[in-house]
C-alpha cells in the first residue's frame, strides 16, 4: 500500500498574537510546527502501513513551502514516514488554496498511491480546502473529517467514519481515495531518538517549478485566482447576560423582566 | 596584574526628577509588592522607596544615606526566594528605571560577543533582544568600537544567546549577578559568574568601582581599595575552601581571586551593581532534547554517572531528573492537560531529561553511543521522547512545570486548613561522586518519616530539589528539622547548602554549618571593610554584629 500525506508547516497558533493596528498576525519569534491535523494524518498513515503493509508499502510525506519547511518533513519521517518530497521554489510563493492544491496534485500525479491522507485543515488558514481540491484535481473520491478508518482485508476498500454536525456517517469507498483527518482519529506518537536519526537518512526529494514541469503562470501568486485583500479581526460582540436566580421561579421572573424591558413581550 | 583599585568619585546628580515614594499609605497600599519577595517570609517595611534612573542618582542616594547613617536595601525584581530584597526599615533603592541595554563589544582573541546592560533590565528582555537581534535601541549608543561590534553582531548569520538559563526569567540582570543565578544549562555553561566580564558597582559611601575581569586580582588573599578621598582600605579574603559544586552560598573566596567575583553573588551586601557586561554564545545548529524513561531510580542515576563521565560519547547541555513520585504528578497533570506521553508507561519509575548538540556529521556516532549507555541502564532510545525542534523542547518544558505546579497546588490546599503549612524545598548540591549517596539519604530519611515529598531537578549538577509537602503543622516542624539535617549531610559530603537561591535573610543558619563561626566572621570582616557603617542590605548573608 502506498500512502501519501501532504503536510504543512504552521506557526504555533497558541503563541501568535494579532497586531491590533493592522489586524495581521505577528509571526516573529513564534515557533513553527507540523500542522496538528497533519500529524494525525501522518500517524494514521503509519498505522495503516504497519497493519496492512506488504514489503512495498510506504508512506511519503509531501509539502510545498519555503526551505525551512523541511523541518516538518523530518518530523514526519522521525515519526515513521519513509520518504519525503519538498516542493520549494520562489515561484510557488503566494499560492492560494487552489494553486496549492494544484501544485501538490501535479506532483502526486507522478507518484504511485492508493491512499492520500490530509489533515482536515491547516490551523493558520483554517480553510479546509486544499485536501478536497487535491481530490478533485486528481479525480478521486474524497472522504473528509474522518475520525476512524478501516482498510478491508484485501486492501481494496476503505471504510471511514466521517464527522458531521449531527453525528457521523459511515462511508465505504474503493481505493484510491483521499481522506482528511480530524481530531479523535488517533493519538500521534512522539518521535524518539532513533526515529530522528533514521529520519535524517531517509530519502528527501526536492522539487522546483522546472522539475514539476508546470508553466509559471499557473503557479504561485501569479496563477492564483483569489487573493487576500484584507485581514481583519471579527468585530467584538457584546457579552450576553447570565440569569442565575436562586431558584427556577426567581430565574423565570428575571427573564420575564429582561424581555419586558427589551420590549419583546 | 595588581590587587589595587581606585574608586571613582560620584558625579554631581540632579535628584529633583527622581521618583520617590514616601507616604506610608502609598507604600503599604500601592507599593506593598516592594515590601516582599517570592519567599513571602518577612513583613517588609521601609521609610521611603526611591527609583534612581542612572548611576549618578544611585551614587548620590547612597552617599547621602551614608552621611546620615540610614540603612539601605537594594532591590531587583524581588523574585528572590530568601528574603534578600525585603527591606526591614530604612531606605529602599529599586533599580527598575535603570532598564536600558547599553552596547555590545566583541573580543577578537576569545571570539566573544558581550552585551552591556543596566542593572534593571529583565533577563527575558535581554535574551529576546539578543536572540532576535532586535537591538535598534542601542544603535548609536556606544563608542566607535562598540558600534563596530554591534554592526558585526547584526551581520552574524548565527543566532546568539546568554547561555545561563535560570527558570525565573523575570529576574533582572543586576539580581542574577548579585545572586550568581544558575539554571539547567549551568551543567554545561556554568553559573552567571562565568559570563560576567565587567560590572560597575556603587559602594556604601557613594564611590564607584569599575571592575573589568582580569584587571584586579587578590595578592595572597588581599585587595587594596582606594576611595575617591584617598583613604585606603584593605580587604582580607576569607580563608575557607569553597565546595566543588555550583554554589550561591556566601562570599566567593580564593587567594588569587578576581575582585569582580567578590561582588558577584554577594547579594548586595557590598554595593549596588549598576551595570553588567555579559558574554554571549552562539545557539547550536541542532539540538536534540530528550526524555529518557527508566524502570528504577538506580538505573537513572547510573545513566547520569556514565553519561557525564570524561569518556562519555555525548556531552550534554543539561541533565534534569524526575523521581517516582514526581512522575505520578506528571502523569496526572498531563492527562488533564491533554498531553499524551505514550512512552511513559507503568514501568517508568524515573525520567532523565537532557539535551545535546549535534551536526549531521557526528549525529550517528553520538546516538549509537548514547544508545549503548541507555541500554546499559535498562532504557533505550526507541522508548524515549525526543525532539528536533525548539517547539518540542518547549512542550517538554511544559511537562517539567507540572511538578512544581502540583506541589504549589497541594500546599495552597493544605494551607487553607493549616495556615502554618508552606513548601519546604531544598537547594543543596553535592560533589559528583556523592550524588547517589545523597539521593539515598533523602529517601531514607523521608520514607522513614512517611513525609510526603517529591524529588526532581538539576541532577547533572547533583542539585536536586527535594520538596517536602507537609500535611499539618507538626509536619512543618519536622520538615524544617529535616532541612537542617539535609544541609549538614550535604556539607559533610563536601557540598553546599545553597546552590542556586542564595542565603539572604532566611538561610543564614545554614551558611554557618558550611563555613563555621570563623568563616562567618571573615565574611563580616569583608563587609566591615567595604561598608563600615553596615548600611547595605543589613541582615543578608551574615548577621549584623552587636556593635553595628
Ligand atoms: C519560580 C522561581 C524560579 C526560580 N528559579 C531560579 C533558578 O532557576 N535559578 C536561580 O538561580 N534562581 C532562581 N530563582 C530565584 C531568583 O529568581 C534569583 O535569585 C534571581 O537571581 C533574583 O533576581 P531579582 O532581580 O529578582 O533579585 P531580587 O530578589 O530583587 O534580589 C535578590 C538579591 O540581590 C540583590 N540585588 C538585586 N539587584 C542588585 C543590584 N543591582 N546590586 C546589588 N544587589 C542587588 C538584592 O539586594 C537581594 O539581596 C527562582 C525564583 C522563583 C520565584
Amino acid at each position: 500500500m502506498k500512502i501519501i500525506v501532504p503536510v504543512k508547516q504552521v506557526p504555533e497558533v497558541a503563541e501568535v498574537k494579532v497586531n491590533p493596528e493592522t489586524g495581521t498576525l505577528i509571526r516573529d519569534g513564534v515557533p513553527s510546527i507540523l500542522n496538528p491535523f497533519d500529524e494525525l494524518a501522518v500517524e494514521e498513515a503509519i498505522r495503516i502501513k504497519e497493519a496492512h503493509g506488504g514489503d512495498d508499502s510506504e508512506v511519503t510525506v509531501i509539502t510545498m513551502g519555503p526551505p525551512q519547511a523541511v523541518d516538518v518533513l523530518y518530523k514526519a519521517m522521525a515519526m515513521g514516514a519513509d520518504k519525503a518530497v519538498h516542493m520549494t521554489d520562489r515561484i510557488f510563493a503566494g499560492a492560494d488554496t487552489w494553486v496549492t492544491a494544484l501544485t501538490l496534485a501535479e506532483q502526486i500525479r507522478k507518484m504511485e498511491f492508493d491512499l492520500i491522507i490530509c489533515g482536515k485543515q491547516a490551523i493558520d488558514g483554517d480553510t479546509a480546502q486544499v485536501g478536497p481540491e487535491i481530490a478533485e484535481i486528481l479525480r478521486i473520491p474524497q472522504i473528509c473529517y474522518v475520525r476512524k478508518v478501516e482498510i478491508s482485508e484485501d486492501g481494496k476498500f476503505v471504510t471511514a467514519h466521517r464527522e458531521t454536525d449531527e453525528g457521523y456517517e459511515v462511508v465505504k469507498a474503493k481505493l484510491p481515495v483521499l481522506l482528511t483527518a480530524t481530531k479523535g482519529l488517533n493519538e500521534p506518537r512522539l518521535p524518539n531518538i532513533m526515529g530522528i536519526m533514521k529520519a535524517k537518512k531517509k530519502p528527501l526529494e526536492v522539487v522546483d517549478a522546472e522539475k514539476l514541469g508546470v508553466s509559471e503562470d499557473r503557479l504561485g501568486l501569479k496563477g492564483s485566482p483569489t487573493t487576500v485583500r484584507k485581514v481583519f479581526p471579527p468585530e467584538q460582540r457584546a457579552g450576553g447576560i447570565k440569569i442565575d436566580g436562586e431558584n427556577p421561579k426567581e430565574a423565570a421572573r428575571q427573564l420575564v423582566e429582561f424581555l419586558a424591558k427589551k420590549g419583546v413581550i | 596584574m595588581t590587587n589595587k583599585i581606585k574608586a571613582l568619585a560620584p558625579d554631581e546628580a540632579d535628584l529633583s526628577d527622581m521618583k520617590v515614594v514616601e507616604y506610608q499609605a502609598d507604600i503599604t497600599e500601592t507599593y506593598a509588592l516592594y515590601l516582599d519577595d517570592e519567599s513571602h517570609s518577612f513583613e517588609g517595611e521601609t521609610e521611603k522607596i526611591v527609583f534612581p534612573a542612572n548611576e549618578a542618582q544611585v551614587a548620590a542616594v547612597l552617599k547621602d544615606a551614608y552621611e546620615r547613617e540610614i540603612p539601605v536595601t537594594i532591590q531587583g525584581a524581588r523574585t528572590g526566594l530568601t528574603g534578600a530584597a525585603v527591606p526591614l526599615g530604612g531606605l529602599t533603592v529599586n533599580l527598575e528605571r535603570m532598564n536600558n541595554l547599553l552596547h555590545m563589544q566583541y573580543y577578537e582573541d576569545e571570539n566573544l560577543y558581550t552585551i552591556t546592560t543596566e542593572a534593571g533590565v529583565l533577563l527575558e528582555d535581554l535574551v529576546n533582544a539578543v536572540q532576535s537581534k532586535r537591538l535598534d535601541m542601542i544603535k548609536g549608543q556606544g563608542g566607535p568600537d562598540e558600534e563596530k561590534a554591534l554592526e558585526r553582531f547584526l551581520n552574524e548569520k548565527k543566532a546568539y544567546t546568554f547561555p545561563v538559563d535560570p527558570t525565573e526569567t523575570s529576574a533582572w540582570i543586576g539580581g542574577i549577578t548579585a545572586c550568581n543565578a544558575s539554571g539547567a544549562r549551568t551543567f554545561k555553561y556554568g553559573a552567571t559568574r562565568e559570563w560576567v566580564k565587567r560590572i560597575r558597582v556603587v559602594l556604601a559611601n557613594g564611590d564607584i568601582l569599575d571592575i573589568r575581569r582580569g584587571q584586579c586580582n587578590a595578592d595572597n588573599g588581599v585587595f587594596e581599595i582606594e576611595h575617591s578621598d584617598g583613604e585606603k582600605v584593605t580587604v582580607n579574603i576569607p580563608t575557607y575552601v569553597m565546595p566543588r559544586t555550583k554554589n550561591a552560598a556566601g562570599l566567593y573566596a580564593k587567594p588569587d581571586m578576581d575582585l569582580i567575583d567578590l561582588f558577584i553573588g554577594s547579594e548586595g551586601i557590598l554595593g549596588a551593581i549598576t551595570l553588567v557586561e555579559l558574554g554571549l554564545v552562539p545557539l547550536p545548529e541542532n539540538i536534540m532534547p530528550v526524555k529518557a524513561f527508566f524502570p528504577s531510580e538506580d538505573d537513572a542515576v547510573g545513566f547520569v554517572y556514565d553519561i557525564r563521565s570524561s569518556d562519555s560519547p555525548v556531552k550534554m547541555d543539561f541533565l534534569e531528573y524526575y523521581g517516582p513520585n514526581a512522575i505520578e504528578m506528571i502523569k496526572e497533570k498531563a492527562s488533564s492537560a491533554g498531553i499524551k506521553i505514550p512512552a511513559l508507561s507503568d514501568q517508568t519509575k524515573a525520567i532523565v531529561f537532557f539535551e545535546f548538540e549535534y551536526t549531521d556529521a557526528d549525529m550517528e556516532d553520538k546516538i549509537m553511543g548514547l544508545e549503548t549507555v541507555l541500554n546499559k541502564h535498562n532504557s533505550s532510545s526507541e522508548s524515549s521522547w525526543a525532539g528536533m525542534e525548539r517547539s518540542e523542547l518547549e512542550k517538554m518544558k511544559i511537562v517539567r512545570h507540572f511538578v512544581p505546579e502540583t506541589v504549589n497546588g497541594l500546599i495552597a490546599q493544605r494551607k487553607a486548613q493549616f495556615p502554618k503549612v508552606h513548601k519546604i524545598g531544598t537547594d543543596m548540591a553535592v560533589p559528583d561522586e556523592s550524588l547517589r549517596d545523597y539521593l539515598k539519604y533523602y529517601r531514607t530519611v523521608l520514607d522513614g518519616q512517611g513525609m510526603e515529598y517529591v524529588i526532581f531537578g538539576h541532577i547533572g549538577n547533583n542539585h536536586l530539589h527535594c520538596n517536602m509537602i507537609p500535611r499539618n503543622d507538626e509536619e512543618v516542624d519536622q520538615g524544617m528539622d529535616n532541612y537542617m539535617t539535609f544541609a549538614k549531610k550535604a556539607v559533610e559530603l563536601g557540598g553546599t547548602v545553597a546552590a542556586e537561591h542564595g542565603i539572604g535573610k532566611l538561610k543564614r543558619d545554614f551558611l554557618k554549618i558550611m563555613y563555621g563561626e570563623k568563616g562567618i566572621e571573615q565574611m563580616q570582616a569583608v563587609k566591615r571593610a567595604l561598608d563600615p557603617k553596615w548600611l547595605l542590605n543589613r541582615g543578608n548573608v551574615v548577621p549584623v554584629p552587636a556593635d553595628r
